[in-house]
């Protein structure tokens, strides 16, 4: 029933004379009750008026008649009390009480002999069959027409034919009239009745939408993943379309693919090319629109047509994902059985979609600053770290936390001018992308003030005064160690972190500066002081941050203790010892914090000679004259001795750096020996050993030939032994 | 990371000195002769090269030191390097024939003495 003109009241009467399903349409039981029991008791009265002037004696003598009369007035009147006091009174004793009636006038009509009189009460029953549901009114109409029209037929009465056609006449055009009024009637009220029906469902279903919205992005709100938020809206939102078949699919930006990241009765891996391309359709078509789309196998054209097909989809619903102009993706939704998607559901998908699609925005953000952060935290880490004859180093780095920020811890080895090598570890209390600049800002000028020469108390001090400067918010830990040139003891500083621990030769382990001291940046008026740990040969130094000890609920000591057990029972070697700590500390569990650890081991070079492998560029010749000074002290060279091997040795390196132009040729090596008083120094590349060009090298041979006893060199297609002997004197 | 060598530049008598303080090897020669040649003017007589503190010398050094007379000679300004006896680059310096091609001076203020005359 739509809106209530005029016009379609016309049709519900139409419909109530000609068809419809319910008889009793629009026809109100009590009022149709009230008007019966009036008629059937006007009936009564009337015919006891009628009864003196023309009594019912002259059919079946005064007795019978006179009796039947007054029986049957005494039964309308008595029908008609009852019927008002009666609750409820089906339509059924209603149209039996009018036909008795009907069949009442008649019999009096037969006992007084005479017709029209009688006749004329047939107008109550006219009225009464008004009141009946609107067909049964007909039915009893005609049935009154035609009881008034009966004697013409039989004959034998003192009726005119005249009057009595004009009574049914009158009868039929009253009748028609008035039924016809009742079921205008009843139709206002039906359509008032659908109105009233319309305006609640629509209310309801209102209501229904913003619950059922409320629960679908109800799963966007607070959300660890974009994949997990994806598959719970999308088994929501089946659920509350009752969508046997959904999924979603983003694509990373404009133009590129879409990827199948949810679905719901869809067997990812088969259909996933399938899915693509009814996504890639629906986008075509959602670009221009930007609204839900509803297709069913039967109006789907075309391409779409065709892939539907190839499931056992039927319809189909589907959403773009936009925010603002971007179509971040597509979220579709089907059914196996054919069903129209009505509007409401269009107009709540998209509501749905809207939500969707920034809940994938702030995902995708997320996961974005993410990534910065995570990408500038690596980049300010040292990628290789320095190859320092007699120290094997290992160094593990796990950023932890299922967050989506990553923290501040660093560490960086580095050798400086005097011989001494600096271990670095620090942590910056925080996380993202800030927490990571200022790890970087802290390295970068860490190794500008070692390089200055600072010593380690010196270095924290300026560190500190640094953050007072320029970070007064924040907070950093550092740990500093400086390996004295002869690398039996070093130099520490502490700010605030993790003591340095030491496994010695024989396997125990220690800690090392335990004095509380407050981190960089904490307290404002603070001095640090250094101490010096002694190291004998073959120790390791293993620096590590709280991730890789702090557990909530364990006191920090309790796990220091168990860490320096967990070192004593690894093995020496400084990668299976870091493989080892992993385990025993963390378990199998991912990190909840970031986990730095770095574990150096600390060899004298022998006295009888090295081994070195270096990068062949430039920068690592420096190394190997380190190396070479120190073993040359080491093995009581004299002055001139030294310094001619090392230039040798130098020029030999070089040119072996040179040699590296083939991919592969990353490295190449020196190794020095002593026999007795001849020093060997070879030095092996794995590139091609070229004339020397031009003036520049050509100087190295002879250079080198001057300065020791001997240089042999052997070129061969994988690369260029160089041997340098000299004989030394004891120094 | 830290400079294998310092590199000061100042000026004495319209000669420009250069003063380097290191290490010179294959990774930082080519650098140090540029920043050397540019520092000179064109208005100085000439070019005084003090190594007395360099640490370590080896071909790449000596190559640094031809090509410095090459470029200075070419603008028609003079060269001179200091170089004392005892110190780590003289020996290095005489092995590769510099001391016979170069001007070496034992001190800055021979150095500069030689350029003026």
């Amino acid at each position: 029933m739509g809106n209530a003109g005029p016009r379609s009241r016309w049709l519900v009467v139409r419909q109530l004379f000609v068809g419809g399903d319910d008889p009793y349409a629009g026809a109100d039981l009590t009022s149709s009750r009230n008007a019966t029991a009036v008629l059937v008791g006007l009936n009564g009265l009337l015919v006891l008026t009628l009864l003196p002037v023309f009594p019912p004696t002259e059919g079946a003598g005064e007795a019978v008649g006179w009796t039947l009369a007054l029986a049957f007035v005494a039964l309308n009147l008595a029908s008609s009390v009852w019927l008002f006091r009666m609750p409820e009174v089906r339509f059924g004793l209603m149209l039996a009480v009018a036909y008795a009636g009907i069949a009442e006038l008649v019999i009096l009509q037969l006992l007084a002999q005479t017709v029209l009189p009688y006749q004329a009460l047939f107008l109550i029953w006219v009225g009464a069959a008004a009141v009946q549901p609107t067909r049964r009114a007909l039915v009893l109409l005609v049935t009154i027409v035609a009881a008034t029209l009966a004697p013409l037929v039989v004959g034998g009465s003192d009726a005119q034919s005249g009057d009595v056609v004009g009574l049914a006449l009158l009868l039929a055009a009253i009748g028609l009239v008035l039924i016809a009024y009742v079921a205008y009637v009843r139709a206002q009220r039906l359509t008032l009745q659908g109105q009233e029906r319309d305006a609640r469902a629509h209310a309801m279903a209102a209501t229904k939408r913003v619950r059922d919205l409320q629960w679908i992005t109800d799963a966007a709100l607070p959300h660890a993943g974009l994949q997990e938020l994806l598959e719970q809206l999308l088994n929501r939102i089946a659920t509350v379309f009752d969508a046997d078949h959904g999924a979603i699919l983003l694509r990373a930006e404009e133009g590129s693919r879409f990827e199948l990241r949810a679905t719901i009765g869809i067997e990812q891996d088969v259909d996933a090319e399938f899915h693509r391309s009814i996504a890639n359709r629906l986008a075509g078509r959602l670009a221009f629109s930007r609204r839900p789309v509803t297709l069913t196998r039967e109006d789907a054209s075309g391409m779409v047509r065709t892939l539907l097909k190839g499931s056992d989809l039927e319809s189909l619903l589907g959403l773009p994902l936009t925010l603002g102009r971007e179509l971040l993706g597509v979220l579709y939704i089907g059914t196996r059985t054919p069903r129209r998607f009505s509007e409401d559901d269009a107009a709540l998908l998209q509501l749905v979609g809207d939500r969707v699609a920034l809940a994938v925005d702030r995902a995708r953000r997320v996961e974005q600053e993410r990534h910065i952060a995570e990408t500038l935290q690596r980049s300010l880490l040292p990628d290789q770290l320095p190859r320092i004859p007699g120290m094997q180093v290992a160094v593990r780095y796990l950023p932890g936390g299922a967050g989506m920020e990553v923290g501040g811890d660093w560490f960086d080895m580095f050798e400086l001018g005097d011989g001494s090598v600096v271990l670095a570890m620090g942590d910056v209390v925080g996380r993202g992308v800030r927490a990571a600049a200022l790890m970087g800002k802290l390295r970068t000028s860490l190794e500008a003030y070692a390089f200055d020469g600072h010593s380690p108390a010196e270095v924290t001090d300026r560190l500190h005064a640094l953050m007072e400067r320029q970070h007064r918010a924040d907070m950093a830990t550092m740990l500093y160690v400086a390996i004295a040139p002869d690398r039996v003891s070093a130099e520490l500083a502490s700010a605030g972190h993790m003591p340095l621990l030491i496994r010695a030769p024989d396997g125990t382990a220690r800690l090392a500066g335990r004095e509380p001291s407050p981190p960089l940046g904490a307290l404002p008026f603070v001095r640090f002081d250094s101490s010096r740990v002694e190291i004998e040969p073959g120790s390791t130094l293993i620096l590590f941050t709280d991730g890789l000890v702090e557990v909530r609920g364990t006191s920090i000591e309790v796990r220091l203790e168990e860490l320096r057990r967990a070192v004593e029972a690894a093995p020496a070697n400084p990668e299976a010892l870091c493989d080892a700590l992993l385990v025993t500390m963390l378990g199998q569990e991912d990190p909840r914090d970031d986990v730095a650890l770095l574990a150096l081991s600390v060899a004298p070079l022998p006295v009888e000679g090295f081994s070195l492998e270096l990068p062949a560029e430039p920068e690592a010749l420096s190394s190997a004259r380190k190396a070479l000074d120190r073993w040359l002290i080491e093995a009581g060279m004299s002055r001139s001795d030294a310094h001619a091997i090392k230039v040798a040795s130098g020029e030999a390196c070089a040119n072996a750096i040179e040699h590296a132009y083939r991919p592969g040729d990353a490295a190449f090596r020196i190794e020095a020996s002593r026999r007795d008083t001849e020093i060997l120094i070879t030095v092996r590349d794995f590139g091609g050993w070229r004339e020397p060009r031009g003036t520049d090298r050509g100087r190295g041979l002879p250079l080198m030939e001057a300065l020791m006893d001997s240089v042999r060199v052997d070129p061969s297609s994988d690369g260029t032994t160089v041997q340098l002997r000299r004989r030394v004197e004891e120094g | 990371m830290a400079q294998l060598a310092q590199l000061h530049i100042d000026e004495a008598e319209g000669v420009t000195v250069a003063t380097v303080e290191g290490e010179i090897d294959l990774s930082n020669a080519t650098e140090l002769e540029m920043a050397i040649s540019h520092a000179v003017g064109n208005e100085a007589v000439g070019l005084a090269l003090d190594l007395a503190r360099v640490d370590y010398l080896d071909s790449s050094g000596v190559t640094l030191l031809f090509n410095l007379a090459r470029r200075v000679a070419r603008r028609q300004q003079r060269f001179a390097v200091v170089a004392p006896a005892e110190a780590h680059v003289a020996e290095i310096l005489s092995l590769s024939g510099a001391s016979e091609a170069l001007a070496l001076h034992e001190s800055l203020d021979d150095a500069l003495r030689g350029l003026a005359t």
